[in-house]
């Protein structure tokens, strides 16, 4: 299939081009970027060195594709979305434009009005977990958030069992710095980033909708930036409406996860890795979900961790393409990840 | 074929003897085979880890 990269030279763009570059299902015709434009995709990645021959074109030069992967700054790809569905291809959009269905909730998260609400039920979540007939057939496809992938896909499971109590679920998030993008500002900056355990968003987060649009229950989320490139590490804290035991988790996640090629359970009762930890995922597109019961506090924590920039955004696109393309899942996702590293 | 008494993960395996330790696919506890027929398994003893508390 002949696929476009629009927006590519960040982090997220460059993720997806590692992955399409040698994927047997894509044929990666254009690559956008304005501030890029004329020089190789090695300026901007240097693991494509040797790899790709092509370079950025503007925006404006955008021609048709059967798959167009937008990973564009949030709020550019609302603007620009009927006119890239109209070129008939699928739409598979990595920015939170196209996140979340209700229109009222783009002024409080994003601080506008979304120019095309009309849209936004039309787009199918990208989460292959839980929309994967779904996604077969879409045209406009809204890949979650890296943060709100990691709790949505520990959390739903349990709501789906009607355990989750009317108290709101506290996720407590950590996440590396590649998540805030390649253009940061002064917070990327190495003596800013260096060492950081930063509370960047105690409340508010806009990842904060997205989990309450996918698991039906109140959400209080606070994010923290630590030392790390790549990663995500999700804590969830669900106060329950009956007992749970561990029992019950490993077969409520068993039954929603056990054939899923990228979702693993993680909760061992030896070894150095008990939980999931970021730190082995980079690269990969898994997400490891773990788990403890609170007893005494009819609580249950969950524990997710993936990378940001795979199963939290190009890993999670390239697996929706698949989808479509009608090639095995995990085509193009087969990395295990390093260890030690 | 059994269940594993921590996860209730499916455990099975007809060339092991009595006595024998393996871990639990699924969660990794050690488990022994304390029967055959039928195939039975508990959670091995282990040594208590002490970290200073």
């Amino acid at each position: 299939m002949k696929v476009s990269v629009v927006g590519g030279s960040g982090y997220v763009g460059g993720e997806l081009l590692r992955l399409l570059a040698r994927h047997p299902a894509a044929e990666l015709s254009q690559v956008t970027s304005d501030s890029m434009a004329g020089r190789p995709l090695s300026r901007a990645h240097p693991t494509l060195r040797k790899v790709s021959s092509l370079t950025f074109v503007p925006h404006a030069a955008l021609g048709p594709a059967d798959v167009t992967f937008v990973a564009t700054p949030h709020g550019e790809a609302m603007a620009r979305m009927p006119e890239l569905l109209a070129s008939g291809g699928t739409v598979i959009d990595l920015s939170a434009d196209h996140r979340l269905r209700d229109p009222a909730q783009y002024p409080r998260y994003y601080h506008a009005d979304h120019p095309h609400p009309e849209l936004l039920s039309r787009a199918v979540p990208g989460i292959p977990e839980f929309y994967r007939d779904a996604l077969r057939g879409a045209s406009l496809i809204a890949v979650p958030g890296c943060i709100a992938t990691a709790a949505i896909l520990a959390l739903k499971p349990l709501a789906a069992q009607g355990w989750i109590g009317p108290s709101p679920i506290v996720v407590d998030a950590k996440s590396g710095s590649s998540a805030s993008g390649r253009d940061a500002g002064p917070a990327g900056l190495h003596a800013e980033r260096s060492g950081v355990m930063r509370a960047y968003a105690p409340t508010g987060h806009r990842h904060t909708a997205e989990i309450e649009q996918e698991v039906g229950s109140p959400v209080a989320l606070s994010c923290h930036g630590v030392e790390a490139v790549r990663g995500v590490l999700a804590t969830a804290h669900v106060f329950l409406r009956q007992p749970v035991t561990e029992k019950d988790l490993w077969r409520t996640y068993r039954a929603a996860f056990g054939s899923e090629p990228f979702v693993r359970i993680v909760h061992e009762s030896d070894g150095l890795y008990r939980e999931p930890e970021p730190k082995i995922l980079a690269g990969t597109n898994f997400c490891d979900i773990g788990f403890a019961v609170d007893a005494s506090r009819g609580r249950v924590v969950t524990l997710s961790a993936l990378d940001n920039l795979m199963k939290g955004a190009a890993g999670a696109a390239v697996q929706c393409f698949n989808l479509k393309a009608g090639v095995p899942e995990t085509t193009g996702l087969d990395f295990l990840g390093l260890h030690p590293i | 074929m059994t269940q594993c008494p921590e996860c209730d993960a499916a455990v099975a395996n007809s060339a092991m003897v009595t006595g024998e330790i393996f871990p639990c696919p699924d969660c990794g506890t050690e488990l022994e085979v304390t029967g055959k027929e039928p195939f039975t398994v508990e959670p091995a003893p282990k040594e208590a880890e002490d970290w200073g508390e």
